[in-house]
């Protein structure tokens, strides 16, 4: 049955044909339908969204009615296992309507929607395809809430594409095809040479009878034929090995430019895009899944090619042969794909089942590890050995089960194929006693059917590697696909960065309808040192996150010397900017190559003299191997304000125009953070400095500072302004002092 | 140290424990709102929102009651300790933040490139849905209890494994 296909226009038709909406003031703007009521239990809701007004139906009767200038904001929330869009007015909050996640999108993007229109009586009218959960390729609704309509996830062209990438190496594809056949052929001649063999010599009584007499010629053709058998093997064997080399070849080239074009692609992609996914998954994407590809082309497509057309060619030289022998070979054939196939259905999940469990007790032992300090600090040895034990029991239960089905299913399958070779025997015994066949014949059959049972066993594991190397493909494409959501633009400026940056009503939230800033505006001027400061989780990092573009901002914008971000290539504002983290990381190298990191070739001079302006060069000489101690993964341990000062070194070395320092120095302690300041002062004089602390003593040199607060610029000014001024700075100011009495 | 030095966590870091002896809920405009007493001051909120502390473990008690600022009024250790009717609106409220289908019956679970597709009865009728990573999206609570989480963030209950019927669990062993 052909189902009409839901495009957003007629989804949107057919829900306003439902609601009475005559008396609804000023255009359409949108219409989308939700699904709990205020009791919590499942309603079908509509609410339709005009210039003017916004109406709320239950059951297609209206129930509540909004108007857009008599309401100050819209908002969005995120519950636990549901959503709620709400009104806020003189009056406090209303609910405009619940729904289940299902509608969160829907929700969120018309929060934002109406209080767009609020503020600046204008709407965005896009997005109405996934609004209304619609395919946007064949318009079919989406169900269960898939991004992608399954129909249109185009799997042919995946492997058109990885046949296309495949090109550059066509001469070892073609080689690798007329060596297949080549070796195809001899493995069809060899059964009949020894059929000749077996019935012109060994089981030929003239044969035996010319020999004895001392024919010599019969021996020499007798032992030309043994000859022949020798060379045939030797040929496959030669063949064969020429064959898999060309297939590797082709194999692993194809796979090391697959597996470049995906890492290539994932370092391209936006921090939002990559933390959206585990670092685990992403190297299985790497790694794993194009090994699995590898596998497949390399190890199993020419198998599979060969197997089936060995498969079908003796099965026609059979029939050719003895059609009824043929017909005994096959009987058992279907009876055992059939078996197969019902087996197969159990071990892939059984398997997969196995899987879960080995990666489970691999993570309790990575979690152990990992945390080695605690457990032997509370002493927990024994409790996270059980831990470990449980998870490890529970891996070897699960593989002595699997294990044991499948040595029981194996060998049924065994059985069932020798029962055909009872047959085989049965008739041609009878046949050779009856004396209506050799016995020649009769060992060429069994070397044929030796052939054909082969394949028949392998083939049933067909399904499940076509399966997984299917997977593999999709989810390589996947990220090849990804479309990348900070990207260059067509005439991406590039220019040297004087340092005047803009912000001007920036608001940006990593999740969909809550903004983590909101309309935030901010000057400063090339060579400013200016210091943020707020309490945690005000947006001070995603503040410099978006000055740094890692991410793009919902609305408005950051500018730098005019420039909009946007529009400037990412390279020449990188390379531009430094920035230093409170969680500093560093690469598994010496001291020396993670210092020049940022400008391999520099010279040493240089590398010290950053060092020491960072204060980290009095404790790197005072190792034992001084600039050359190997550090990061498995190497030296630093401590945590040494590490930081790295980090500033390597900043420092950039010669940035633009500097950001994230708590760049909370890890040290006062006296050593106060020298770094006063050598910083003097290196930030013609660069914009932009730095985040808690410990506001930090700050002291800024030239000004920018209190947020709830997400938006909250105050700003010199430190004596904001302390006149008594507001959110001088609060923080009067605890720190506090605290600081208290420690005395 | 004697005992009379010895302090104890909970006197030190006092937490506001709600009871209906200080504390008034009501229904207002589709929402809950508090009015709470404390040392002869009253305070009022006029939307509060419920966080079970132990959203699997303990249903019934131990929430957490914060005004639209985050800021924590104080706890309700168990709702029993109200009327029915205070009881009902709260646990309507709570219905509503953490709404969760329940599954009845698993019709059909279809693996397929690293998704998987669910068709369940749930109370009010079939249902479709999408997990991905469908090995990391089920949450074991007990042996017996199991949240799925579906791709959109929806949240499905089975109360008990053992009570599904039998071609259920058969689809939903192999994910376990």
């Amino acid at each position: 049955m052909k189902k009409a296909i839901l495009t957003p226009d007629r989804k949107k038709k057919r829900l306003l044909s439902q609601l009475p909406h005559e008396n609804a003031e000023g255009d359409i703007i949108t219409v989308f339908t939700f699904d709990m009521g205020d009791d919590g239990e499942h309603v079908n809701g509509a609410v339709l969204i005009t210039e003017k007004q916004i109406l709320v139906y239950v059951n297609n009767a209206e129930t509540a009615l909004f108007t857009v200038a008599g309401c100050e904001k819209f908002e969005y929330r995120q519950l636990v296992g549901a959503c709620e869009l709400t009104a806020k007015d003189g009056d406090g909050e209303h609910i405009i309507c619940r729904a289940s996640n299902t509608y969160h999108d829907v929700l969120a993007k018309n929060a934002r929607r109406l209080n767009g229109l609020k503020e600046t009586g204008k709407y965005r009218k896009d997005e109405e395809l996934e609004l209304y959960r619609v395919c946007p390729k064949c318009g079919r609704e989406l169900k269960g809430g898939l991004k992608v309509c399954v129909k249109c996830a185009d799997k042919k062209s995946m492997f058109a594409r990885l046949f296309k990438m495949a090109l550059p190496y066509k001469w070892y594809v073609i080689a690798s095809v007329i060596l297949f056949f080549a070796g195809f052929g001899l493995s069809l001649l060899g059964p009949y040479v020894n059929k000749q063999l077996i019935d012109g010599y060994i089981q030929n009584e003239a044969a035996g009878a010319a020999v004895s007499s001392g024919d010599n010629s019969v021996l020499f053709g007798f032992l030309f034929t043994v000859l022949l058998m020798l060379l045939l093997y030797i040929g496959s064997a030669a063949i064969n090995s020429l064959r898999n080399l060309a297939v590797m070849q082709a194999g692993t080239g194809l796979i090391v430019d697959l597996r470049k074009l995906v890492f290539d692609k994932i370092q391209k992609m936006s921090v939002k895009t990559i933390t959206r996914r585990t670092s685990g998954e992403l190297m299985r994407r790497v790694t794993g899944d194009t090994s699995m590809i590898e596998n497949f082309v390399v190890g199993q497509m020419p198998n599979i090619i060969q197997q089936a057309i060995l498969l079908v060619a003796v099965s026609v030289i059979l029939f050719i042969y003895d059609p009824f022998l043929a017909f005994l070979i096959l009987v058992p054939v279907p009876l055992c794909l059939g078996l197969l196939q019902f087996a197969n259905a159990y071990f892939r999940t059984i398997y997969a089942r196995q899987w879960e469990a080995e990666a489970r007790s691999g993570s309790v032992l990575y979690d152990i590890f990992s945390g080695i300090r605690v457990v032997k600090a509370y002493r927990t040895e024994k409790k996270e050995f059980d831990r470990y034990d449980k998870a490890a029991s529970e891996e070897r239960d699960i593989a002595i089960k699997n294990e044991t089905v499948f040595n029981v299913i194996d060998p049924v399958i065994m059985f069932v194929l020798n029962i055909g070779s009872l047959f085989l025997m049965y008739y041609t015994g009878s046949r050779i006693l009856g004396r209506t066949m050799t016995l020649g014949d009769a060992a060429m059959f069994s070397s044929y059917v030796a052939l054909i049972y082969g394949p028949i066993d392998w083939l049933s594991y067909l399904p499940r590697l076509l399966t997984r190397a299917v997977t593999s493909v999709v989810k390589v494409f996947d990220i090849i696909d990804e479309k990348q959501d900070i990207q260059d633009a067509g005439d991406a400026k590039e220019f040297e960065i004087h340092g005047d940056i803009e912000v001007n009503d920036l608001t940006f939230g990593y999740d969909e309808g809550t903004d983590v800033l909101k309309h935030v505006n901010l000057k400063i001027k090339n060579g400013d040192m200016v210091g943020i400061v707020g309490r945690s989780g005000v947006g001070k990092s995603t503040l410099i996150n978006l000055i740094m573009r890692m991410y793009d901002p919902d609305g408005g914008s950051v500018k730098i010397d005019g420039v909009d971000l946007r529009d400037i290539s990412q390279q020449c504002l990188r390379s531009q900017i430094g920035v230093v983290l409170q969680e500093t990381f560093l690469f598994k190298g010496t001291i020396f190559d993670n210092i020049a990191y940022a400008k391999p070739g520099c010279d040493i001079e240089t590398v010290i003299a950053a060092s020491k302006a960072a204060g980290a060069h009095k404790f790197i000489i005072n190792l034992p191997d001084g600039y050359d101690t190997v550090i990061g993964e498995n190497g030296h341990t630093l401590s945590g304000g040494e590490r930081q000062r790295i980090s500033i070194a390597r900043a420092l070395l950039h010669d940035p125009k633009i500097l950001i320092l994230d708590e760049a120095t909370a890890s040290l302690d006062t006296e050593t953070e106060k020298n770094i300041q006063d050598t910083l002062q003097k290196l930030t004089k013609d660069r914009t400095t932009i730095a985040i602390a808690h410990r506001l003593s930090t700050l002291r040199n800024a030239a000004f500072l920018v209190v947020l607060d709830k997400g938006t610029v909250a105050e700003t000014g010199t430190h004596d302004e904001l302390m006149r001024k008594k507001g959110i700075y001088y609060d923080l100011v009067m605890a720190q002092r506090q605290m600081s009495k208290i420690k005395k | 140290m004697s005992d009379m030095e010895k302090t104890n966590l909970t006197d030190v870091v006092k937490t506001e424990y709600l009871n209906p002896g200080n504390a008034v809920f009501k229904a207002e405009k589709g929402f809950i709102s508090l009015e709470y007493t404390a040392d002869g001051e009253k305070k009022t909120y006029s939307r509060v929102f419920l966080h079970r502390c132990f959203p699997n473990e303990i249903t019934d008690g131990y929430i957490s009651v914060l005004d639209s600022e985050n800021n924590e009024a104080g706890i309700i250790k168990s709702l029993n300790d109200f009327p029915e009717d205070v009881k009902a609106l709260l646990e309507t409220e709570l219905k509503r933040r953490y709404f969760v289908f329940t599954i009845k019956k698993i019709r059909s679970v279809k693996e397929k490139y690293g998704y998987s597709y669910w068709t369940v009865d749930e109370e009010k009728g079939e249902r479709e849905f999408t997990v991905q990573d469908t090995y990391r999206s089920i949450n074991k609570i007990t042996d017996d209890r199991i949240v799925v989480t579906d791709i959109d963030g929806n949240r499905y209950e089975i109360p008990s494994l053992s009570a599904l019927d039998r071609k259920s669990q058969k689809r939903i062993e192999i994910f376990l």
